[in-house]
């Protein structure tokens, strides 16, 4: 079976200042695959280019050479007219729920946009029933829907975010450090949220994180990342378990977990 | 308490602004000569509220109760004392390094600035300021000295903050979400120096996090915020085997760790903290908690009650500790 997104050789380097003639490689020949239904984790330290590919990927970066295929097409070189059902197809979930959501929408007009560009809907009853319905997945209710970003708090917003990915019925999920900024607590809930997506609703998912133990949490296969390149990759438990090289040996040791039993 | 404490803190409370609700209320503690400590709390449950209000740092809030430093009232104390304390006898580390340096002012200055104003000659405030950047691992400190923040990463960047907090050689460092920003190694390396630099001086270390990683491999003594409350105290063995107090539990429990298996949940808090000012009556925690009995939803917030090794805060506490017998 083919893979539902592939990269082959994906490199991107940014300039490093206005007047500077020097580049950073962002991404260096980065190949990867993510089987429809699978999890996958892109594990790096910030500047290993983690969200660099996560936008090549979605086509929100041009990169400078390399092929990126969705469901064995090469949208490498697609139109904005052509990545257009593309994005129903590709969702992004992003790390910062109070700078993604926007402060003038309520949440039904953030959730509204996305059904009625991708999904044809038109009638008004017919929009408000699937608002109604992927806000219960989320965990929200009814009456959240007239309210604005501003009423809610951290963990409420993200599930925002999340739903209005989920509005458009996804095959792929992009979800870069979608928690990190949030409390522990509630921290605990998202990551059950997307874990009962994928257990349930058998989306495919990339899922960029620092923290190890909740890449272990959420997915099936790993991708570790060091300065553009993918330097490991594999099953979370041999990655986590019996890393072979010796960054991600460093990055394990670093992680400081709470020592419960 | 004993006296041997070098900061007390009795009774504080801060208010911000105009608004009646507490963001720290009535929390008391001690901070031993040499010791390390824990603050750890959900953001908004008043750890950096509390330790800033300690140091005269909040602009527009009232602030009420105790700090005591060396039997000195630090709480309503004039510039002149505050002066004399801050930076000299306690160093502060804030979590962001990339706002808590000057960008128009080389390291080496910045470094140097508290010691320049306590007299030292330029010449030798400078010389120190490299010693400095060498103890904190900076490489070529000779060099970086007169380097820009700009032009250091961001784990260099809070070594320099260390560097800067331990110019006057304080007795006591106060690090608020120190590695927050940072990577996971460099984390690992920033939180070695600090121990390490506390252990060499005899300096007692206060880590302010969200993170119970952190708080586990750093602290010896751990104190657990809550809706502006201690609800718990504990040290490091105990928090993990025998949490005192439902919330800990609950956040311990909502860690992912490296044994989860793949179609498993994790145990979660439901709800959200309360905001200040719409406070539930009873224990703080009782609308998230799962052991909830009638008994916890009324009358006023409840007190710390000691135990062989902390305090705890739960109404059912004596039945939990039989329970876990």
């Amino acid at each position: 079976m083919a893979a539902l997104v592939e990269t082959r050789g994906l490199t991107k380097r940014f300039s490093q200042g206005f007047f500077s003639s020097q580049k950073t490689t962002a991404l260096d020949d980065v190949t990867i695959s993510i089987e429809s239904g699978e999890t996958v984790g892109l594990v790096g330290e910030s500047g290993s280019g983690k969200s660099t590919l996560a936008l090549s990927i979605a086509r929100l970066l041009q990169v400078d050479s390399g092929q990126i295929f969705f469901d064995g097409d090469d949208i490498t070189g697609f139109t904005a007219n052509q990545m257009r059902p593309l994005r129903k197809a590709l969702q992004f979930v992003f790390q910062d729920p109070y700078s993604s959501l926007n402060p003038r929408m309520s949440v039904k007009g953030i959730l509204s946009e996305g059904i009625r560009l991708h999904r044809g809907l038109s009638n008004k009853s017919e929009i408000e029933n699937e608002i109604v319905n992927v806000l219960t997945t989320v965990g929200l209710g009814k009456d959240d829907m007239r309210k604005h970003p501003k009423e809610f708090s951290g963990g409420q917003r993200q599930r925002i975010a999340i739903a209005r990915a989920l509005a458009v019925e996804p095959r792929f999920l992009i979800c870069d450090e979608p928690v990190s900024a949030l409390d522990m607590s509630i921290q605990a809930q998202i990551l059950n949220l997307l874990k009962m997506l994928k257990i349930e609703k058998n989306i495919s998912m990339l899922f960029i994180s620092h923290d190890l133990a909740v890449v272990n949490f959420l997915c099936d296969r790993a991708y570790v990342m060091n300065a553009g390149k993918i330097v490991e990759q594999g099953g979370v438990d041999d990655i986590f378990n019996s890393p072979k090289e010796q960054y991600t040996q460093d990055l394990i040791s670093a992680s400081l977990l709470a020592k419960s039993n | 308490m004993q006296n041997s404490n070098i900061l007390e803190v009795e009774s504080l409370a801060v208010r911000f602004g105009e608004s009646r609700a507490r963001a720290v209320d009535e929390i008391s503690f001690g901070l031993a000569k040499g010791e390390t400590l824990g603050i750890a709390g959900e953001s908004g449950s008043g750890k950096t509220a509390s330790i800033l209000s300690i140091l005269g740092l909040l602009q527009r809030a009232t602030v009420k109760g105790s700090a005591k430093f060396e039997d000195r009232e630090l709480i309503g104390a004039d510039n002149k004392l505050l002066n004399e304390i801050r930076g000299k006898r306690i160093g502060l580390v804030l979590q962001d390094p990339f706002a808590a340096l000057d960008p128009v002012k080389t390291v080496g200055h910045q470094i140097s600035e508290g010691l320049r104003a306590s007299g030292w000659s330029k010449k030798r405030a400078m010389k120190h300021a490299i010693h400095l950047l060498e103890e904190v691992g900076v490489p070529s400190a000779s060099q970086r000295v007169n380097a820009y923040p700009h032009q250091f990463s961001g784990g260099m960047r809070q070594r320099v903050v260390i560097a800067m907090a331990l110019a006057q050689d304080p007795d006591v460092l106060i690090a608020d979400e120190p590695t927050t920003a940072l990577d996971v190694r460099i984390q690992k390396q920033v939180l070695d120096l600090m121990k390490q630099q506390c252990e060499n001086r005899g300096m007692s270390l206060v880590i302010i996090t969200h993170d119970l990683g952190v708080i586990s491999n750093y602290t010896d003594r751990i104190i657990i915020m809550y809706a502006g409350k201690i609800v718990e105290e504990s040290n490091r063995l105990k928090l993990f085997d025998q949490p005192l107090h439902p919330y800990t539990q609950g956040l311990l429990d909502c860690l992912p760790n490296l044994g989860n298996s793949e179609n498993e949940y994790l145990k979660t808090i439901g709800g959200q903290p309360p905001i200040p000012g719409k406070l539930p009556s009873g224990c703080r925690y009782h609308p998230r908690c799962s052991f909830t009995e009638p008994v916890c939803t009324q009358g006023d917030n409840p007190q710390l009650v000691p135990v062989k090794w902390g305090r705890s805060a739960c109404i059912q506490l004596e039945k939990f500790l039989r329970e876990s017998q």
